[in-house]
């Protein structure tokens, strides 16, 4: 459902979120914009929930940094641990850690949000219409969103290619070596298919010059305005009911 | 080379075929015949050995994949050194291949600057001087060729059949299938859905029609000339 969005609404929205997650220094909040963003993935996009808990993963790692650092570190810390002096996991050091880790995972998970649910060339394309993104990066980016799986697939075919050679079936991961070795013929394969890329836009006539015309730019409508009210009143919601004022009600 | 009950996935990736069934035997020409999408390309290298099966077995030696872009495969700097790195170094062989797949004049060029036809050639001259290989799949063959060049392709494919070794030959070029192969396999809704001799196979304008395929025009051609009335 958010994917038929307005990229560039959506991506406001998600900017207010990850300024709020990144201002808000409470665990409660963060641990707020984990389930909701969890929660869109899974029950309105219907993705995995192992995709979702997978693509916490890294960014648990990530925040497992602070979390560490917080509880070992002090000293590097004060300012995180004065912060977080009265949430509710006791130790002042250890209740910072825990909102850095959960911030972490936050930001990971609202931004996973964007990414599942946006499509890159209409990102792109509403990019160029609406913000004044140049078309000479436009149409870069576009020939990268092209030549990104082209490349995967390319070195797919020389590792089976080197492994029909050498006799073996291929590994499913490379090792370091095997690595190293696609390189150089990976970056021929870009620069053949940037050549012809570029031979293509000519050919096309495609300058910098302005005044074009962009087909299928994506349009905003009425439910744009409705997804910014309600995901920002969400999130005043959120913070509310996370840091307490409405007890003073 | 023997798959029974096989799932076959490309690397990283879902199976694309299920509970696929066949025996390749020596000297047979087969043409892989599907849609795009099929899983063609993805059941060649799995009879080649290349991919792992995600279900069933696969029984027998490995085979030569020849990529859709003969570029894949070539590691060395001159076409000289490619075959070398099959036949030995200073191998008096190296010259006989070169000289049989019409490439002395090129010899010395690196893989990449020939023309699509010398690459085929080079492609497959590495495959057929492999004595490791008892059978070949040859991945679009005829891609980007004139015809002039698949003819040749065509012949030297019959002649490698004719040395014993089969050939597996992925294809859209229905006359080329034709002109090459004596069996054919259908895929089609993620299994193979036909595996009988190729004349059975063209003539069988349903199971065409269901696998989006389209039976060559000379082959129609012959049969009307067998039955229109003199």
């Amino acid at each position: 459902m958010l994917s038929t969005l307005h990229p560039l609404p959506k991506l406001v929205v998600c900017l207010v979120w990850l300024s709020a997650s990144i201002a808000v220094f409470d665990p409660r909040f963060q641990a707020g914009i984990i389930v909701l963003a969890a929660s869109t993935l899974i029950l309105v996009e219907r993705r995995s929930p192992l995709l979702v808990l997978a693509l916490m993963v890294p960014f648990a790692l990530f925040g497992f940094g602070f979390l560490t650092t917080a509880t070992l570190f002090r000293e590097e810390s004060d300012f995180a641990t004065r912060m977080a002096a009265e949430t509710p996991f006791g130790s002042p050091a250890f209740s910072a850690g825990m909102v850095l880790f959960l911030r972490a995972i936050a930001c990971g998970m609202v931004s996973a949000v964007f990414v599942l649910t946006t499509e890159p060339g209409r990102f792109i394309k509403a990019l160029m219409a609406s913000w004044w993104l140049s078309p000479r990066i436009g149409y870069a980016l576009f020939s990268a969103l092209h030549l990104v799986p082209d490349l995967a697939s390319e070195a797919q075919q020389i590792r089976l290619a080197r492994a029909m050679k050498s006799g073996r079936t291929p590994r499913r991961i490379p090792g370091p070596v095997e690595t190293a070795s696609l390189v150089v013929p990976l970056l021929a394969f870009a620069i053949r298919r940037a050549n012809r890329a570029a031979i293509a836009m000519e050919t096309r006539g495609l300058g910098a010059a302005s005044g074009r015309t962009i087909v299928d730019a994506p349009q905003a409508r009425a439910a744009d305005a409705i997804f910014v009210v309600a995901s920002l009143a969400v999130l005043a919601v959120l913070f509310i009911l996370a840091s307490g004022v409405w007890r003073a009600w | 080379m023997t798959l029974d009950r096989a799932a076959c996935a490309p690397l990283f990736a879902s199976p694309v075929l299920q509970d696929v069934s066949l025996e390749i035997r020596p000297g047979e020409t087969i043409a892989l015949l599907g849609r795009n999408g099929a899983g063609k390309s993805t059941l060649g290298a799995t009879l080649a050995g290349l991919l792992r099966l995600k279900d069933g077995s696969r029984s027998g030696p490995a085979g030569g994949f020849a990529f859709q872009r003969p570029e894949t495969q070539f590691t060395e700097a001159s076409v000289r050194a490619e075959l070398e790195s099959i036949a030995g170094k200073g191998s008096a062989h190296v010259d006989t291949l070169l000289s049989a797949w019409r490439l002395e004049s090129v010899a010395g060029q690196h893989p990449f600057e020939l023309s699509q036809g010398q690459k085929r050639r080079l492609a497959l001259a590495t495959l057929t001087a492999d004595a490791r290989w008892p059978f070949l799949v040859l991945d679009e063959p005829t891609a980007g060729l004139d015809a002039a060049a698949s003819d040749e392709i065509a012949t030297r494919i019959a002649e490698i059949a004719a040395q014993g070794r089969a050939v597996v030959v992925i294809t859209h070029d229905m006359e080329f299938a034709l002109k090459t192969c004596s069996r054919g396999i259908v895929l089609d809704r993620s299994c193979a859905v036909a595996d009988a001799p190729l004349l059975d196979i063209l003539r069988d304008d349903q199971l065409l029609a269901s696998a989006g395929l389209v039976a060559p025009e000379l082959l129609k051609l012959a049969d009307w000339t067998q039955t229109a009335p003199c």
